[in-house]
């Protein structure tokens, strides 16, 4: 479920607005065969010139490049191919395996992450320490796992639209003030959708009404401050909604 | 000293507790109307889209006429506090009592969402 089709709290529209990198080049640099590297013998040799953006520049204008085959037409022996100098954050380098996996691994935990952040203000990422390229994978991996299971905890305990949101009306503001229309409106989705939690279509209230939740829950809303939406809430749903926020929010 | 409020409590539920530091429930059953750890008792109260919820704290003895009690127990109150809260924090009412382990008893005018919850504290 993306969150971000109810609130568009930051006015980026597409879901990929915020997609700086491509999963290839982690950094956003992307890869030019032709850009020039500094030749072998030297302290520096194998390094890219020129920095990663922008057009390479002629080769005959760089003095440091002394021919323009690229390194694989070398056959010096002992010089040194460009090559990653290191890993990422001063790990030994990775394989591609790793790399790839490395790489899914941050992408669940950001998808995760962003879910959760528009759920649950208060939310932090897990904190883990490493010295290996194996151990980063792990710890991500991890963080990735542990970020969708609190996800999942957060939507069934109604911290956010649940699974069966479907329609909904906005929310005048955090009151509790209801009009006919408004519960009448809010039946009629509850009835057809049922409650946008649990999809359970009997409120089991005494009154037959489902509740009017507000989303994100005021209590949620009081950091977030978005405009609000009111979904049709079951009382079970409510309920743990209510014990979950009461433990959850508890002031310092 | 009777003390009452009519309230409309967020997610219809009331917490009758010290303080912060009291533990919470972390679920519920469905028809269940209280709900309770050793520091706290949720109480079920009317769907507060349904009307308001009049809640009065008292000593318990002031209750006695109404019969047994539709909830009874103990809360640990270890700095002499009992407190009625909603879900979001807000204090409703209070008062001070003298033990560090208090008996609360839980008087309703009706089993399900009721819209009359009388508090005894004390024995």
């Amino acid at each position: 479920m993306v969150f971000s089709k109810f609130f568009d709290p930051l006015g980026r529209g597409h879901p990929d607005a915020d997609r700086t990198r491509s999963p290839a080049a982690p950094d956003g640099r992307r890869y030019n065969p032709h850009q020039p590297r500094v030749p072998a013998g030297r302290s520096d040799g194998g390094q890219w010139t020129r920095g990663a953006h922008g057009p390479a520049p002629p080769f005959a204008d760089d003095p440091r490049v002394l021919s323009d085959a690229t390194p694989d037409n070398e056959w010096i022996p002992g010089s040194r191919h460009a090559s990653r100098r290191g890993g990422r954050g001063g790990l030994p380098p990775e394989t591609f395996g790793q790399s790839l996996r490395l790489e899914r691994a941050m992408q669940r935990l950001q998808a995760a992450e962003k879910e959760l952040k528009m759920r649950d203000p208060l939310w932090r990422r897990p904190e883990g320490a490493y010295s290996t390229t194996e151990g980063r994978i792990a710890h991500f991996e991890a963080a990735a796992r542990q970020a969708e299971r609190d996800l999942a905890e957060r939507i069934q305990h109604g911290m956010g639209p649940g699974p069966f949101a479907v329609e909904w009306q906005p929310a005048r503001g955090p009151g509790r003030s209801f009009r006919v229309y408004e519960r009448r409106e809010n039946d009629r989705i509850g009835y057809r959708f049922g409650c946008h939690t649990c999809g359970e279509r009997d409120p089991k209230t005494e009154s037959g009404h489902f509740y009017l939740d507000h989303q994100s829950s005021n209590a949620v809303n009081r950091i977030l401050q978005l405009s609000q939406i009111l979904l049709p809430h079951c009382k079970r749903c409510s309920d743990l909604q209510g014990i979950y926020l009461m433990n959850r929010w508890r002031k310092k | 000293m009777r003390k009452s409020a009519i309230i409309s409590p967020p997610n219809s539920l009331i917490a009758v507790l010290e303080g912060k530091d009291a533990e919470i429930p972390i679920g519920k059953e469905r028809d269940q109307s209280f709900v309770s750890t050793p520091s706290c008792v949720i109480v079920d109260v009317l769907m507060s889209q349904d009307g308001p919820t009049k809640i009065t704290l008292d000593d318990a003895s002031a209750f006695a006429k109404r019969g047994k009690p539709a909830w009874t127990g103990y809360l640990e109150t270890p700095k002499g506090h009992v407190g009625v809260w909603t879900i979001e924090w807000d204090e409703v009412l209070s008062m001070d009592v003298p033990t560090k382990l208090t008996r609360i008893r839980i008087w309703t005018n009706r089993p399900r969402e009721p819209d009359e919850v009388y508090i005894g504290v004390g024995e």
